[in-house]
Formats: C-alpha cells, structure tokens, sequence
C-alpha cells in the first residue's frame, strides 16, 4: 500500500460520518479487550504472589530441598554434601509458611507467617544476619524468636522480652522475642526465626529437616557444585527447588484459563459484530468503491483501505477496553476479595501490570478487528469498477443462503453424532454444532421467520408482516445477529446445565464425606500446602474423650507421577470408612478401603484417574520423599473434597514411611451412642482450644455451608454468561440501527403517505422482537447440544455427572433473549419514529 | 496516430442459448488530441464501448489498443494501474467520494499512485483551476452544486494527466446551463491542452462541441460525422443575421 | 420582420432625423438588416399619412433633410398593440427535408435512412459550427447576438430530435402506404399555419435557419 496515510485519513472520515454505528461497533472490541486485560492483570498477580508465598527465597548460595517437599533425618544428607568440593559450609533448616488462624493474633494483620528452624552457629557461616536489636538465637535458648524489624508496623506493641503465643501441631506454644532482624520481607508473611528443635516440636516433626542451606567457596562453580550435590544425594532431592506447584496453583491456573476463554469468546462475538457492520460498509459503499478501482485502485488497495478501517476501530476500541480493562480489574479486586481468600488462603488480589498483559490484550484486539474486517474488505476488493456505474443486480440471495444453509445441516448431523460418541468428542461436537447453526442460520432466517410472524401477528398485526419482510431482504445481516445473540444464549444455557449437573455432583459427593457428626477443619479445605496441622496428640485427645466414639483424619503429603503433580491424602483404612467414604466409580467401598491397608496401595480420585490413563489394577511409580516407590491402584472415587484434584489416598502408614508425614490436616469424629449434639461438640471445643488453626463443625451444618458456598461460586458462571450477552445485546442493537439508517428514506415514504410515528415504531420494535425470538430459538437449540456436549465431557474429566435437562436454562434464556431484543429495539425504533420526514426523503 | 483503437470489439451478455451482444465487432480509432462524441439511442452500447475502452470490463473477444499496448490482455493490478496512469474517467452520477473535500478527491488518483500527499494535492489545485473550482478546493461534495462536482470529477481524470479521457453522458444528470459548464470545461481541456477525449451522450448540443461524432446502433458503428472546423463562421453569421424584413 | 414597427420602436425612444433613423437601423443589432434608404423614408411617408408619426422642421441644422420625426399617441398606440401581439411560427409542411423523406419512404433510388443520415449530418455540422460561435462570442457584450445563437441552438436541436425520432419510426413508416388519393384531389397538401394545429408536433417540420 502506498499511502496509508491518505486511508487513514478516510477512514477516520468515514468512521466520523456515521459515529453512532462507529461507537457500537468499536464497544464490540472494548468488552472483549476490557475482559481479557482485566482477567491478566489481575489473576497472574494473585499466582504470583502465591508463588512468592511459597518459595524460600534465603540469602544462602544454594538450597537443597526433597523433590516432593518432603522433609527428612539430617544425617541422611548433611554429611554427604559436606563433602562435596566448593561447599564451604553447610546447615540444616526446617522451614514452613502456614496460614493463621482467621482469629485476632499477636501478629497483627499478618494472615501467614514463615517459620525458620535453625541452627545458630552453622547458620551464621552460611549467611549474614543482621541484628537491628536485641540479639540474634543462642544455640542453647528455647522458645525464643527473632522477628523481623518491620513487625513494628502491624504489631508495635512487640518488644524484646515480650511474649506471645502461636499455633503449632500440637497446641498452642508461647515465644519469647529475643531480638530483630533487619531482615526485609512481606509484612502478611513475617519470617520468624526459632532454634532448629523449638521449630521441630511445633510442626510435629522431631529431627526432621526439610531444606539444606549452603555456602560456597569463593570462586566455586555453582553449576558445578549443585551437580556434585545431586550426584551425592541421589534424585530425590533438588538443588534451589523453590516452591515446586502446588495444587491451588493449578487451579488458579484453571480459572485463569476459562475467563481467558470467556474473553476470548467475547471477542469472538466482536468480530461478529464488526463483520456485520463492515459487511454492510461495504454495501453502502459499493458506488464509492467501484469508483476508486475505476479510478485506477488495485484490489489490493481496497482491501487495505477497510482494513485500514477497521483496524482503526480496533485500536481505538483496543485502546477504550484497556482503560475500561483496568477500572474491571479494580472493581473485580474490590468485589472480590473476600470471596477469593475463603477459597485459596494466603493469596492476596492486586494488579499486576505486565507487558504480557498488555500485549496479549492489544494483540487480540487488533487481531480480532482485523480478522473481521478482512472479509468483508476482501469482498470489497472484488467489486467490479462497473458497481460503481450500474444499478446494484440483486443477487441470488436464495442460492447463496441454500447453499450455507446445506453445510450447516451436515455440519449439525456431523456434531450429533460426535454427541453421541460422549467423551471430547463430544466437546469437539457442541463446538461443531454452534459453527453448524451459525452458517445455517442465514437459511432458517425465512422459514423461521415465517413460522414466527403469526405470533407477532397477534400483537402487530399489519406491522408484523412489515417487519418480516425487512429481515428478509438481509437474511445475511439478520442471520449473524441473531447468531451473536444465539450463541450468548447458548453459553447461558450452558451455563445453567452446568451449574444443575456441578450442584447435583457436589449434593452427590457430599453425602459420602459428611457422614460423620463432627468436622474438624483447617483454615483452607484445598490447599493444604499452607496448614499447619496437629500431630498425635490431638487425635489422642479426641479419642480420649467419653463423647467420641471413632476419630479418622487426613494428612498430607505432595507427589508426582511421570512430571504431573499428585495431592496424595493418608487415611487409616480401618477407622476412616467408619466416619466418611467416597463415591467410587471403580472398586467398591468394602474391597478397596480393605485393600488399602495391604502393602502400597492407592485409591485415586476420577480427575487423576483421566489424566493420568490409570485403571484399577494399574502400577504406578510415585515420587516419594524417600525415592520412587510402585503403588498398585485398588480403586477410583472421590468426594466433594478432592473431586476437583488429581489425588491419591493412601494409608497414613504408607504416607509416614515414604512421605515422613504424620501430621494431621484434616479430621472427623463420631460421637459415642447417645451424646447430644452440643454436648459432644461442647467437649470437642475443649480440646480444640490447643488447636486454634482448627475450626469444629457439626457435620449437618457444616455440610450445608460447603454445598451452599461452592453453589454460590457456581454463580460466577452466570456472570459469565452474562459477560457474553452482553455483546449479543449489543450486536442486536447495532443491526437495528444499521438498519434503520438504511432505510432512512424508506421510513420517510412510509410516513410521508400517512404512516404514524408509532406505526414505525411498532414495525421497528416488530423486527427487534422477530430478531430475538428467531435467535432464542437457535441458542436453545445450540445451548442444548452444547450443555449435552459439555457435560458429556465431564465423564472423560472423571466426574460420572447425569444430564439434566437444563428447562429453566431454556426458559431464561427465552425470556432474556426476547428482553434483550426489546430493550436494544427501543432506542432504534424511537429514533425511527422521529425522523424528520423531509430529511429522510432526502437522505442519501 | 491513434492513440485508442479498438478492434473487432465484443461484447455478450445472457446465456450461451440466448446471447445479447451490447457490442458488436466494434472498429474505432481515436487519434491524438480528438474530441470524438458517441451517439445512440439508449442501449446501444455507447457505454459497453467506453468501459471496454477504458479496461472497466472485459470484451468477450476484440482488443483495445492503449497507443502500443494492448489492454484486453493485462491482468487486474496492471489494468488498474493503466486505469490510474493513463485514463480519465467521469460518470453521469459523479462518483466523488462523499468524505473527502474536492481537492482530495482530485488527488484521489494520484494518491492512488504513490504520489507524497503535499504534490498530489498541488497537482490536484491545478486541475481545480484548470475546471474554474480553486475556490472551492476544500468544499465537500454535498456542499457542491451538480455541475461543479461534474467539474471536480472532471478536474479528478485530469490530476493524473491521462492518454485520454473517457466521459459517460457527463451531462446526463445536470440542468442545460451547468450542462454547458461542463461541456464548456472539456472542449477546452482539448483546444488548450490537447487532451484527447471520448465522451458518450444523448444531448446534442453536446456531441456538437465535438470534432467527430461516432454513432452507434445495435452494438455497432452506423454512421460516423466528421465536424469541419469554424472557418466558416462569417458565413453563419450572415446566414443567421439576415433578418427578413417586411412592410407592415 | 416589419420596417415600420422598428421605426415606430426607434421614434419610441426619442424624436430623431430620418437619416439617424437609417443608421440606427443597421447598427443597433449585430444583424444585417436587409433594408434600403428608400424603404425607410417611404415607410415614414405612410406613416405620416396614417397619423402614426409626425415631424417638424428644425431649424438649426443644415443637414439636406431637416424633418424630425417624432411618434403620436396613435403612433404608440399601435406600437402597443403590436408589441402585445404574440408571432405565430409558420409549420412548414412544405419543407423539402420533408417531403424528401415521405418521399424516399415510399420508395425511391436511395433509402430513407441514408435521407436521414445524409440530412442529420448537415444538421450537427450546422450545430457545430453555431456552437463554435456561440463560444467564442461575449455574452455580456453581444448579448442580442447571443440570444439568436441560441435560438439558432435549439431549433438546430429540435430538428436533430426530430430525426432522430424519425429514424425510430422508420421501422413502422416502411409498412406505410398512403391512402388512395380521391380521384378529385390535385396538387400539393394545403398549408397547415393555423395555431389550432400547433399541437401536432409529431408533423412540425424543420425549419430553417
Ligand atoms: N451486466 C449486463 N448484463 C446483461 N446485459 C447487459 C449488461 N450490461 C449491459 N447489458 C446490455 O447491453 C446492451 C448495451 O448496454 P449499454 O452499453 O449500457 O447501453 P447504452 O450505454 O448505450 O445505453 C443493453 O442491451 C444492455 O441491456
Ligand atoms: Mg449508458
């Protein structure tokens, strides 16, 4: 192209002569650019932080930690690394960060803190500490910490020699501070010094380390040197491991994906939109078009010109939705917060401005306006000069639309029989099954329209037939809007199936872990990478009391399987089954709990079962804090707490063996025949009062906030679905409009012999509402192969979910198709009716 | 020396069982400097002819010669460029682009050819003034009346200085005084700058400003007037200017 | 035209000589007026019999003839009437394009379009050459001189039209055969001037200029 300059310029011009149509097709990139750099700016912060939370970020050299997180006996390591040439000292650590109990603490606002466990003296070779006050640990003190200096900020009333106390695994332990350190750090997670055996006690964990610190040599090669360490300690361990994954890290991840995807599909419907309004540019240029190739343009230099155009609007549209992006972001935060932090503890919402963000966000827009516009500008490049000198020859619309509308019906023959075939492919199906309706819907515009005027003949009556007729003298343009509409409709009905078939399996899924009286949790129910749990003693205690019948508890440990991460969970194969159970959709509850206590066995959840490819019977070699180890599959299940993990339950002896892990996360207790509710929950809580980290429900109620919150996340998909709708809404608006100003003089005429103001209202309203019900009806179609296809996946998820029929979600989505056609009619159908009669006649 | 011929120019239209010609074996020549009118009655084929001419459309089967070349066998992007370079357009309905002022339009085919924006718009002054609408240079289209956008159309096919102009009843639309505009206009582009020009019309008094007057009937050339310069002028003068008097 | 409304037209304007009026004559039109001294000076003669104008002697001037005529009120009084009067163009029937043309319909040694074509080239050749004038004449200097041109324009059009039409027609006059003239009918057709026939434009005749 020679002179985009000059296309700019006309295409500014052009976009500034018609600015209504401009503004509603330039909001199609701004929602979907605003919703895909909102979802960036906000979620990768939130992991990011998660991240930074977890990983030991330490002044050594070099840090050694075991593959699963693991911790183990110094001797084991220690000595051997010592030896390793460039090594000039060496320490072990036991380290954690854990969540605080939600209730008021001595820390402040701190909601995490990290303890260190260390040795003094083979610490101090390792790294530097600064002192700000006070003194740094003494080999021989117990119960003193060193905090760092900041805490004054959140706590100001710590002093040296003050004293306060912090859960540990068993029970609350008080600290004395001894000293400051200068140490910088996050203040919602203060890192707390303590000697190596005050540290051992709190976590339960007796001369068990879990990271080995190291100092090198000057001038040592430190590829060099962690090579010799790995070679000496074997590949169980990993040098400067950081914070491996961790299971709230998939799922942020997850989620990060699917409103990624929403974005994506938001866009989608802009590209739509921008197609439409481009393809009726092109119409309504055909003269002006013609003229230029005339004139001597090439084709080339017409398509460039409306993609020039419409590029225009992209950046203009791209620019809107970054800033609009931003204040979604920070409304998200703000609304958000509190919903997120129940979920996944201990990580915290804020903005993260990323070039990623921002490029990803910019990329998609302009991509998406370009992309839309390069049809019709291709279109546009293949008017003839003689368009532009000869009355328009009205194309075979029939033969095109007949055309379209065969490919859309095999198309949909094709997508139900891979419906049928269940599973992805069933996915691959509804995707299919929405292109399908989308090219056939040009063809169903006039049967469909036929079939639905009586209907609006009974309320429009002359009008009606007014309105159908328009519609099908732009089959094309009716047929993408009521396409855009069909498909955020279809996304509503998925989401209703979706929410009907999650809230059936969770109902499903509840019943088999709240089969207990009393439950017993930690701060976060799925992540328990952050949870400081109780050793022995609590359950001892538990057990201890007359008003308890049976107590089981979960413990856990972190694993992989061929490079996938694994939540492994350590149940008591005799007194678990007495309290809980899963919903098993291979093996049996007898056979498998049964199993379990015999040799390496594991029971694994649906959703690890499908990615990894296992079956009942399958050996598995699991990554071990104490090297691989095989496990033989004795069954597939889960319960509502794991159904959306990859995990494994094994028998806690098997986890104290190969994870080192004894530690309690998770508990549940029976009462003993006859013990009253309260009574037995009164003498439960007086146990739990050592155990602050925990919190004590009576299982009935408890169950009841479980179902009820993870329904109530459910409601995010609706805004989603609403999210998408939007844009429909929009689409339906701009087409209206689009065509009212072509019709301008056609709506003089009409009033000019007489029509009235509201009889072109009603004619416009009439189309509006043949728009919407025309697109309902495809969305109910399409949103039930698609709810069908969807949750036929589910089951290659692993997750055996029913279809139920969503008949609320088709009627909602009636009603709010047949709503948004109203409302976007109202403003077009208004300023129809006033045009000025004279200017229509004239408009050109 | 031609600098336009046409040879066994063809065209159809319809289906292989009922073929309409619009032309027929058309043999034209348009020699340099030539003001040549096409006459016919309507659906004659007057403006087939001028946009085979001018490489709009494709002939059946024929050629058009542009001085040595022959434009019936170039591609598209050739025949655009053939299209800028050295053939000027103006229709009835005059095609500005409703966006752009009068003088961008006139740039329009130069902008289209790689011309730096500031000199097209200096060669498009030019040609403004050259159709008597500099002061009207940065009017839009719909703030002109319809002889000075034929104007501004006209002044647009000169920007680029074509080989030759090709006009399609450029009258057709206008009222007789801005009819005589316009007229007026082209005669001079060939009196005073040897344009070479072929306009199609209906209007006498058009196709009379012209050295030859070609008509075309059924697709063909029935008969053709070659226009004697006005040498003769005292003679009309005397013939017109006898009044015949009489007593009473 | 009428020699002596242009003289009652000119006295209109101010009394003047006889020999003043002659030289007015030729020279207030760009026309060539086809007039001789005589005619002018019996015109006034009459003129001045029928009470239209009248003179006086004057005495001052030693010019030959010292009469200054100036016009009466009946004088003016026509002049009115004559002005008020609207011209009635003649329909020349009895065109010889026209005749030619029935004639060669008929059937004749060359077809009627080579009549046509042949008359119709003559014709744009006419309206080439008036155009030319037309443009290069001043409009704002020789304005009476334009106005002609211009008449000469549209009735060179008119007949162009006419051909036109003519040879559209041709295809339907072929098949045309006169009726049987009456055995008692003689002579050419009779001369239609009347303005009741002006509507039969279909038969108006070329006329020329
Ligand atoms: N696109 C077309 N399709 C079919 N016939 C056409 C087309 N364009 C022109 N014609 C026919 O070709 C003949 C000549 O048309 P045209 O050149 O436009 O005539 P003119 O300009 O002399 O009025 C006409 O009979 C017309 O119907
Ligand atoms: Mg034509």
């Amino acid at each position: 192209m020679n002179n985009l300059g000059q296309m700019t310029l006309m295409a500014l011009r052009y976009l500034n002569g018609r600015r209504l149509r401009t503004a509603l097709t330039t909001l199609a990139i701004v929602f979907g650019v605003a919703l895909i750099f909102a979802i960036n700016i906000t979620l990768p912060g939130a992991i990011a932080a998660f991240t930074q939370s977890l990983s030991s970020l330490t002044g050594a050299d070099m840090t050694i930690t075991n593959v699963t997180g693991a911790s183990f006996a110094p001797e084991s390591a220690l000595p051997l690394v010592q030896d390793v040439e460039g090594v000039a000292a060496v320490t072990g650590v036991l380290r954690r960060s854990f969540t605080l109990p939600a209730i008021g603490s001595e820390l402040g606002s701190a909601t995490s803190i990290e303890m260190i466990g260390i040795e003094p003296e083979t610490m101090q070779q390792v790294r530097q500490f600064t002192i700000s006050d006070g003194r740094f640990l003494q080999p021989d003190d117990r119960g003193a910490v060193v905090v760092p200096a900041g805490i004054a900020e959140i706590a100001p009333q710590i002093e040296i020699g003050s004293t306060f106390p912090l859960i540990s695994a068993a029970g609350l332990r008080t600290y004395t501070v001894v000293g400051f350190s200068a140490e910088q750090g996050s203040l919602s997670q203060p890192t707390l010094y303590l000697n190596l055996p005050d540290v051992q006690a709190a976590f339960g964990q007796p001369g068990q380390i879990n990271t080995i610190e190291i100092a090198l040599s000057p001038g040592a090669d430190a590829a060099a040197v962690s090579e010799a360490v790995l070679a000496a300690l074997g590949d169980t361990y990993i040098v400067d491991g950081g914070a491996a994954g961790n299971e709230a890290f998939a799922a942020v991840q997850a989620s990060l994906l699917v409103l990624n995807l929403m974005g994506v599909l938001a866009l989608f419907l802009g590209a739509f939109l921008i197609f439409n309004t481009f393809r009726t540019i092109v119409i309504e240029r055909r003269r002006d078009l013609g003229m230029l190739r005339a004139i001597g343009a090439t084709r080339g230099q017409i398509t460039t010109m409306i993609l020039v155009e419409s590029l225009l609007q992209g950046v203009i549209g791209t620019l809107i939705g970054l800033l609009l992006g931003y204040l979604m972001a920070s409304a998200m935060i703000y609304g958000l917060a509190g919903v997120y932090r129940s979920y996944f503890s201990g990580v915290s919402l804020g903005i993260t401005m990323s070039a990623g963000a921002v490029i990803s966000a910019v990329a998609l827009g302009l991509l998406t306006a370009l992309l839309a516009g390069y049809f019709p500008a291709r279109a546009a490049g293949r008017i003839s000069p003689l368009d532009a000198l000869r009355p328009p020859t009205p194309v075979s619309v029939n033969r095109a639309t007949r055309s379209s509308l065969i490919v859309g019906i095999v198309l949909m023959v094709l997508a139900i029989v891979m419906l049928l075939a269940g599973g992805q492919t069933a996915v691959g199906g509804a995707v299919v099954f929405l292109v399908g309706m989308v090219a056939a819907a040009p063809g169903l515009i006039m049967p469909l329209a036929r079939l639905f005027s009586p209907l609006l003949t009974l309320w429009f009556a002359r009008e009606g037939d007014l309105a159908r007729s328009n519609l099908q003298r732009q089959p094309g343009r009716a047929a993408i809007t009521a396409s855009t509409l069909m498909i955020g409709l279809a996304v509503l009905i998925l989401m209703a199936a979706m929410v009907l078939a999650l809230g059936q399996l969770v109902n499903t899924l509840a019943d088999r872990n709240f089969a207990s009286d009393v439950f017993i949790t930690p701060p976060s129910i799925s992540v328990y990478n952050n949870v400081l749990g109780a050793d022995a003693s609590l359950e001892d205690r538990l057990r201890a009391l007359p008003e308890i019948e049976t107590v089981a508890s979960l413990r856990y440990a972190s694993s992989g399987l061929d490079g996938t991460r694994l939540e492994v969970l350590g149940i008591d194969p005799a007194t678990y089954p007495q309290v809980a159970s899963l919903e098993f959709s291979a093996g049996s509850e007898v056979e498998s709990f049964a199993a379990l206590g015999e040799g390496r066995t594991a029971i694994v959840t649906g959703l690890a079962a499908s990615t990894l490819n296992l079956e009942m019977g399958d050996e598995i070699s699991l990554q071990t804090a104490n090297g691989a180890q095989t496990y033989r599959i004795v069954g597939i299940g889960e319960d509502i707490l794991t159904f959306k993990l990859a995990t494994l339950f094994i028998s806690q002896a098997n986890m104290a063996a190969d994870f080192n892990k004894t530690e309690d996360v998770l508990l549940m207790a029976n009462f003993s025949p006859g013990v009253e509710d309260a009574a037995g929950l009164a003498a439960v809580q007086t146990v739990m009062a050592d155990y602050p980290q925990f919190t004590v429900h009576l299982t009935g109620q408890y169950r009841q906030t479980l179902v009820d919150t993870t329904s109530a996340a459910f409601v995010i998909f609706y805004g989603l679905a609403g999210l998408i709708l939007l844009p429909a809404a929009l689409g339906l608006l701009n087409t209206l409009t689009i065509n009212i100003l072509e019709r301008t003089r056609e709506i003089g005429v009409i009033r000019a012999v007489g029509g009235s103001q509201r009889q072109v209202q009603r004619i416009v309203t009439a189309e509006a509402l043949l728009l919407g019900i025309f697109g309902a009806a495809l969305g109910v179609l399409a949103g039930v192969a698609m709810s069908y296809g969807f949750i036929g996946a589910f089951s290659a998820l692993g997750w055996e979910v029913p279809y139920i029929f969503p008949v609320a979600g088709i009627i909602a989505a009636i009603v709010v198709g047949v709503l948004i056609a109203l409302f976007a009619g109202i403003l077009p159908a208004r300023s129809a009716a006033r045009l000025d009669i004279i200017r229509a006649l004239q408009y050109e | 020396m031609f600098i336009l011929k046409t040879e066994s120019l063809t065209k159809k239209y319809g289906s292989e069982s009922q073929p309409i010609y619009a032309l027929r074996d058309l043999n034209m020549s348009v020699e340099a400097g030539e003001f040549v009118a096409i006459m016919g009655p309507s659906g004659s084929g007057k403006s087939t002819a001028l946009y085979l001419m001018g490489g709009l459309d494709r002939p059946t089967s024929g050629h058009v010669w542009l001085r040595d070349k022959d434009i019936t066998t170039m591609n598209d992007d050739a025949l655009s460029k053939v299209r800028r370079e050295s053939i000027g357009f103006v229709f009835q309905f005059f095609n500005l682009i409703p966006v752009l002022t009068a003088v961008e339009n006139v740039a329009m085919p130069l902008i289209l050819d790689g011309v730096p924006r500031p000199q097209a718009l200096e060669r498009a002054e030019a040609a403004l003034k050259q159709v008597d609408l500099a002061n009207r240079a940065s009017h839009r289209p719909s703030e002109l009346s319809g002889g000075q956008q034929q104007r501004a159309a006209i002044a647009r096919a000169l920007a680029a200085k074509p080989a030759i102009i090709l006009a399609d009843e450029p009258t057709g639309n206008l009222d007789s005084r801005s009819s005589d505009e316009v007229v007026a206009v082209l005669r001079r582009t060939v009196d005073d700058f040897g344009q070479t020009l072929v306009l199609v019309t209906h209007d006498p008094r058009v196709a009379a400003h012209a050295d030859r007057i070609v008509f075309i009937k059924d697709g063909n050339i029935v008969d053709e007037n070659r226009l004697k310069g006005a040498d003769r002028a005292e003679q009309i003068r005397e013939k017109l200017g006898r009044v015949a008097m009489s007593e009473g | 035209m009428s020699v002596k409304f242009t003289l009652l037209a000119l006295l209109h304007q101010r009394p003047m000589h006889g020999y003043e009026l002659g030289k007015q004559f030729s020279s207030i039109m760009e026309a060539d007026w086809d007039v001789k001294p005589g005619q002018i000076a019996s015109t006034l003669a009459r003129m001045k019999d029928g009470g239209l104008v009248d003179y006086e002697i004057a005495e001052s001037s030693d010019a030959p003839d010292r009469k200054v005529y100036s016009i009466t009120d009946e004088g003016r009084a026509d002049l009115e009437l004559w002005y008020r009067t609207p011209e009635v163009r003649d329909y020349r029937l009895s065109d010889t394009f026209y005749i030619k043309l029935v004639l060669s319909i008929l059937g004749g040694p060359v077809p009627p379009e080579q009549v046509l074509s042949a008359q119709r080239r003559e014709l744009y050749q006419q309206l080439h050459n008036v155009t030319e004038m037309l443009r290069k004449t001043d409009a704002r200097k020789q304005l009476p001189w334009v106005l002609l041109l211009e008449s000469a324009t549209m009735h060179l059009e008119a007949d162009l039209r006419w051909i036109e039409m003519c040879e559209a027609h041709l295809p339907d006059l072929k098949h045309y055969t006169p009726p049987k003239p009456p055995p008692r009918q003689r002579g050419r057709p009779r001369r239609h001037a009347t303005p009741e026939r002006e509507s039969d434009g279909a038969l108006g005749g070329s006329s020329e200029a």
